[in-house]
Parts: C-alpha cells; structure tokens; sequence
C-alpha cells in the first residue's frame, strides 16, 4: 500500500509540476560534456534535448503502478524504477556513444586532411592552402573549415581562429596541429621550413598509428572466432560427459 | 526430436538466409556458371570441372569426419549442404582477396613509378604516357582516359576528374593536386613535396601488406585451431565409447553435429577475415 501511495505521489508531483521540475533539470541536471556532446554531433538545442529527455522519461512513470500486480513488490519496483532511470540515461548513453564514434572518425580522418594541407603548402601560403582544401575537407568537418576560412580571412595573424578549429573535440593532436600551421604561417623563411619538416613528419607517424590501429581493431573482432573451436570441443566433451553420468544416475534411482 | 526433422527445418533457414550463394551453388547448373563469371571478373578463372571438384572434394571431407564420428545419414547430408552452401562464398572471397591485392599492388607500383618520373620530367602528360605501360586493365582504361582528356584540351583540373573517381584515395588526391601546382607554377618546391607523397605510398604499402599477413596468420590459426579441436573431440569421443557407459546416442549425435557446424561455420569466418579491402574506405577521398 505504501508504494502504491508513493507511486502515485510521485506520478501526481511529476505530472503537476512537469515544467518547473523540467526547468530545474534542463539548468541543473545537464551531465558536465553533454553540451560538448550536443555540438559535436551537431545538435544545436541541448536544452530542448534535455527537456525532451526528461517528457520521455515523465510519460513512462505510470508503469511504475504495475509493481502493485506482483507478488514481491519491492523487487519490482526496483526493477521499474531501474527501467525509468535506463529511459533518462539512454539519451545521454547514445549521445556520448556517436560522439566517441565521431571522435575515433576525426582521429583517422584529422591527419588525412592535415597531410593535404602540408601539399598545398608546398606551393601556397598557409590561408590560401586552408581555402583551397575546403574542397577536399571530409564532409565531418567541412562547415568548420568553411568557417575558419572566413575567421582567417578576416583576421590572417591572429591565433585564436587556429586554436578554435575542432576545438569542440578536445583533442589535442588537433590542438597542436594547427598551433604548428599557426607557427608556420607567423614565423620567418628559415624557421618555417624548419615548422613544416616536423609537422609533416609528426602527421606521418600519426597517420600510420590510426591506420594501424583502425585495422588491428577491425581485425580482433575475428580473433574471437578463433575461441569457437576451443569452446565447442569443451562443450562437447562435458555434454557427452554429462549424458554419461545421468544415464548412470538416472539408472540407478529408477533401479 | 527426430533428426530427419531437422532437414526441412534447415533447408528453410537456410533458403532465407543463404539465398545469394544459394543461386551461385552447385546445386544449380545456371548458378554455378554464374558464379563463374563473377569469378572471372576478380581475375580468378575457374573451370567447371574445378569447381565441381571443390565440391567433391568437401563432401569426401564431410562424408570422412560424418562417418568417423559415427553420425546418422540426416546430419550428414545437413553437414553435406552447409558445404555446398559455404564453397561459393569461400571462393568469391578468395577472388575478391586476389583482385584487391592485384590492384592494391598496380596502383602503388603506378603511383611510385609516376612519382619518379615526374620529378625529372615535371610535366603530367609525359609522366602518364611514360607509365602507362606499367599498368593494365581498369587502371590502364583510367590512365588512358586521362592522357585522352589532356589530347582534347580539356583543362587540367577536369581532365584527372573521372581518374580521381574510380582511384578516390587520398595520396591519388595529393599527389595529382602536387603534379599540377609544380605544372602551373614551376620551380622546384615541389620535390620535397612528392618525397613526401613518396614516404606516404611507402608507409601505405609497409602498413597494408603487414596488416594482411597479420590477416593470413589469423586466418591459419584458426583453421589451425578447427582442426586440432576436431582431433580432440574424436579421441575424447573414441575414449568415452571404449569405456562402454551406456550413453543416449541421439544426444550424442546431436552434439556432435552441432560442434560440426560451429567448425564449418567458423571456417568459413576464417576465410572472411582476408576478404577485407586493401584499400580503406576511410582512407578515399571525400569529394564535395
């Protein structure tokens, strides 16, 4: 009785004060990265997100009446209660799952776009080559070429457009990528041949571990199949095993 | 449960999931010619008789292992589909292994070749022509395309257009965008840049073909692995019927066709593993 009571307070205040408890979770309740989330995988409105997330989870609460038709009430509830806070949590679990995708993706395709850049600028300077690689840009991040190709354009020796590109996605290989192309583009003749060497051997070698690692880790999803064998003949010898033994037994209580 | 259930229930699974290699099967005259084909374009030219051989040969195979673990008629002949369902499979991966290598391999030979010769002739049209020789079939037909489009007066930009697209990886980009900034622009800035184009084809070359013998050493073990488990599960087998414990047999049969088929199965994933592209999706071109 007294969770059928809780319950249905529970729903009552939810539902009664839907939009001050939503406006209390969509300023106070937002995880720490779920904006950084939101703008990586190109949401605009985490706001509107996370009071979408709290509707769902407010319009799922009634099944938390069922526990009444169970016998062991208390572990039921546990149960639906768990199901509620999966249905909260699930937005936020997806969110960051594509953003580690995304992630992985630029880690790969970054130095890629890197090497192009390091090409053009065998014949150009560091604004033009980033304006004439905006074509080539992985669709990933190509709007945000796009856009510092205009900061740049606007204002060519200030660093902050460098340090803004992709900063979003807090890598630094990134980071420390463009403060190289930053440097190349500020520093002397001399030196900036220096920049450029290092640059490009730094983006060879990174763009090797990607490659690398990309395919040892498409590769050890199949190394497990190497286990089925192994685990067919064991299960194999202890089910004719285990046959033998209750034919015995099996023998022996009828006997 | 009676085995001979089984069959049915089998062959319907089998129909919905297998349905492509299916109509490719042995079972089907017009479909093994078809699948013939499809070899044919891989490179791989494969004769009936050989292919029908292949089948011959895994049905002894079955047979052989059926009999020697003593099964009943209905797994074998289960055991006998499921062979013929994985050979056109097996061999189509093969094929496409073969192709991709072949290609992997004339297109870096290409690009070096068109890298060295640029640097003393930096000029695109008789770096092409100089290296067309080298190359043969589809990348033949794209290189020829181009000198073609460079005859025409089509501009430089537009001429490597469709080269670009059947070749979309990014050190094709690189390069093809280096050779015509050195034309446009001359001087000699560029050397240092198709060293660099240079060290990337070398670095592609090293990291890919290592990656496939990691792929072809996978592969081995777990064939490897099939055969030792299937050794296992016939002597523990032979050990447990010496004893001469009552056993329930059709559990026993039951048990070892699945194991079976968890090991056909798993060979046929073993000669997946190799059938990945050499040439990464991730690493071609995204073109706007």
């Amino acid at each position: 009785m007294a969770i059928l009571i809780c319950n249905l307070l529970l729903i009552l205040i939810s539902f009664g004060y839907r939009s001050k408890i939503k406006g209390w979770i969509v300023t106070h309740g937002m995880e720490s990265d779920y904006r950084t989330c939101c703008r990586i995988v190109g949401e605009t409105q985490p706001e509107y997100r996370m009071a979408k997330r709290w509707d769902r989870t407010v319009k799922s609460m009634p099944i938390l009446m069922l526990s009444v038709f169970f016998k062991n009430q208390l572990l039921i509830q546990l149960i639906l209660v768990c199901i509620l806070i999966y249905r909260y949590e699930s937005d936020y679990l997806s969110l960051r799952a594509k953003t580690r995708r995304l992630k992985s993706q630029i880690r790969y395709q970054f130095p890629i776009y890197l090497r192009q850049i390091q090409v053009l600028l065998q014949n150009n300077t560091v604004v033009t080559s980033i304006d004439l690689s905006q074509h080539y840009a992985p669709s990933l991040f190509r709007a945000e070429v796009a856009y510092f190709v205009e900061q740049l354009r606007q204002r060519p020796q200030d660093i902050n457009p460098y340090l803004d590109f992709l900063s979003f996605y807090q890598l630094p290989e990134i980071a420390r990528a463009m403060k190289l192309i930053y440097r190349y583009n500020t520093v002397g003749q001399a030196d900036s041949y220096h920049q450029l060497n290092r640059m490009i051997q730094s983006t060879s070698k990174w763009l090797r571990e990607e490659r690398i690692s990309r395919k040892t880790n498409a590769q050890a999803a199949y190394q497990w199949w190497g286990m089925v064998p192994l685990f067919g003949v064991t299960l194999l010898f202890l089910s004719v095993m285990m046959n033998i033994l209750m034919t015995m037994f099996g023998k022996g209580v009828s006997g | 449960m009676n085995p001979w259930l089984l069959i049915p229930i089998f062959a319907l699974i089998s129909l919905m999931i297998f349905r492509h290699w299916i109509a490719r099967s042995a079972l089907s005259l017009h479909g093994s010619r078809q699948l013939l084909r499809e070899l044919s374009l891989y490179g791989t030219h494969l004769k009936l008789s050989a292919f029908y051989l292949w089948h011959v040969g895994a049905l002894i195979a079955v047979i052989g292992f059926g009999t020697m673990f003593d099964l009943r008629a209905a797994y074998i002949l289960i055991l006998c589909i499921a062979a013929f369902l994985q050979i056109p499979a097996a061999l189509t991966w093969h094929a496409m292994y073969r192709d991709e290598e072949y290609r992997f391999f004339q297109l870096t030979s290409f690009l070096q070749q068109l890298v060295a010769v640029f640097k003393i002739h930096p000029k695109i049209y008789q770096a092409l022509g100089e290296c067309i020789n080298q190359t043969d079939g589809a990348l033949a037909e794209d290189v020829e395309a181009w000198i073609s489009n460079l005859d025409h007066g089509t501009p430089a930009q537009q001429s490597c257009e469709d080269f670009l697209q059947n070749h979309p990886h990014f050190i094709v980009a690189n390069l093809i965008r280096l050779m015509m900034f050195a034309e446009e622009y001359g001087g000699d800035k560029h050397v240092e840049g198709l060293e660099m184009i240079q060290d990337d084809i070398e670095d592609w070359i090293d990291d890919t073909v290592t990656l496939k013998q990691n792929q072809r050493g996978l592969r081995n073990r777990i064939l490897m692995l099939c055969g030792m488990a299937m050794l296992i599960a016939m002597m523990s087998q032979n050990m447990l019927l010496k004893t001469g414990l009552a056993i329930d047999e059709l559990f026993r049969e039951t048990s070892v066709f699945i194991f079976l088929m968890a090991i056909q199965l798993t060979i046929l994933m073993a000669q997946k593993v190799i059938a990945s592209p050499w040439i990464s999706d991730e690493e071609k071109l995204w073109r706007s």
